[in-house]
């Protein structure tokens, strides 16, 4: 099936702004949130006597948890961004085969632009 | 004086040992005939052979600056998912860090009623992946608050055990420097680390949209942001030193040792179970579908089959 012609600007605006803005947002906060889970050390809980859970304590557990969580993050950030370029191949594929598209699409955004400022 | 120098506390504690032993021999000796002085010091540093090392096993802790700094950090991974307007548990909202809905997560959820106009399985798809996502990321946040949960007992605890038994260092030396007198007070501390985990909670998975809800996070209540100030269990152990000779305070002061070390184990194995937990409920909901798992994020298909068909 070709892409389809005839989109209203508004929508190609919200495509745009998903694909290149929100989508890209939230993956790179899924990558700060995997990346300040993996900065931890477990090794701060070892202890050099033979005091509590000698001799390291809970960081097995916690790096096994750890571990999950970021593997879901990572899965879910690939998604995030896999989903983010195909929504932007799509428009662009709109955009290629539909000639007014393009000038509907600024249209749109000037419009928008203008009640945010207003 | 300080947990830093709790090998020279050590010192001072069989040097003191010896010392009082000593004064005491002489004392029961008055008027009759006494051995040498030498000889009460030999049989006394007999008697303390291997006090100096009492603290040996107690001086490398875990240093709990270092473990609350990473806090911080963890911090800021809950903060990044934070999604607490979609929790539908009061408890878990109490749990969740206080850091409300991020505007990113906010946005792509507004997203799906936006595909709901589009006419294909992909965009049904899409829009199902914004419903659940709010959700899911709640769950995730969730998650990363049991890890800083995990973390700040663990600071917790180790703050509060070098406090304990740099306490019962400076309650052993001040007993033996007063162990002479005729009625010497007990020298009283208080053995605080059972309350530096205050409390395990199961908060349950949301349940938002069609996710399962029958798993539980092991919230931990330790430490700050989850439960305020750091507040003693009403069962802190009685950390007195006390004891008639020499003798006897050193041996009062390893029961204490011996108690403190038994409650940071039980402690820790609180931490460790509440994180068990959590693992073994995140694995069962990781084995369901996408769609039905409240920790897996669902993948649109248009991210494999770019378009979403035609428009309404």
């Amino acid at each position: 099936m070709g892409a389809p012609r005839g989109i209203e600007g508004v929508d190609l605006v919200e495509l745009e702004m998903i694909s290149k803005e929100r989508l890209p947002a939230v993956a790179q906060d899924f990558t700060n949130a995997e990346a300040a889970v993996h900065d931890f050390h477990t090794t701060q809980f070892a202890r050099s006597g033979a005091v509590g859970d000698y001799p390291n304590g809970p960081s097995a557990e916690w790096a096994e948890l750890a571990g999950l969580l970021k593997q879901s993050l990572s899965q879910s950030k690939k998604n995030l961004e896999d989903t983010a370029t195909a929504i932007k191949s799509f428009l662009d594929s709109i955009l290629e085969a539909d000639a007014g598209a393009r000038d509907r699409m600024n249209k749109a955004r000037k419009e928008l632009e203008g009640i945010e400022e207003g | 004086m300080s947990y830093e120098e709790l090998k020279a506390h050590a010192d001072e504690i069989k040097q003191l040992a010896v010392e009082q032993t000593v004064n005491q021999l002489i004392q029961g000796t008055y008027g009759g005939a006494a051995p040498p002085i030498g000889t009460y010091k030999k049989l006394a540093e007999q008697q303390f052979a291997g006090t100096e090392t009492v603290f040996d096993e107690w001086i490398g802790l875990p240093h709990p600056d270092l473990l609350q700094g990473e806090v911080g950090t963890l911090e800021s991974a809950v903060g990044y998912l934070s999604a607490e307007s979609y929790l539908t548990d009061e408890t878990a909202k109490k749990y969740a860090g206080g850091a409300g809905t991020s505007f990113n997560i906010e946005q792509i959820s507004q997203t799906s009623e936006f595909m709901q106009g589009w006419q294909s399985g992909t965009a049904l798809s899409y829009a199902n992946f914004a419903t659940l996502f709010g959700p899911v990321a709640g769950n995730l946040s969730m998650c990363a608050s049991v890890l800083r949960g995990s973390q700040e007992a663990e600071a917790a605890i180790w703050r509060e055990a070098r406090k304990s038994v740099d306490d019962l260092a400076h309650a052993t030396i001040d007993a033996l420097k007063n162990c002479l007198d005729k009625n010497p007070d007990d020298v009283k501390a208080l053995l605080t680390v059972v309350g530096a985990v205050s409390g395990i909670v199961a908060v349950p998975f949301t349940a938002g949209g069609s996710l399962a809800a029958s798993y539980t996070f092991a919230a931990i209540a330790a430490g700050t942001s989850l439960g305020g100030e750091f507040v003693p269990d009403a069962k802190e152990k009685d950390g007195t030193i006390k004891g008639d000779t020499p003798s006897e305070i050193v041996q009062c002061l390893y029961d204490r040792l011996k108690t403190l070390n038994e409650d940071i184990a039980a402690k820790e194995q609180d931490v460790k179970s509440a994180l068990t937990q959590t693992i073994s409920d995140y694995k069962a909901a990781l084995a369901l579908d996408p769609g039905r798992s409240p920790v897996k994020m669902p993948r649109p298909t248009v991210a494999d089959n770019p378009s979403l068909g035609d428009h309404d």
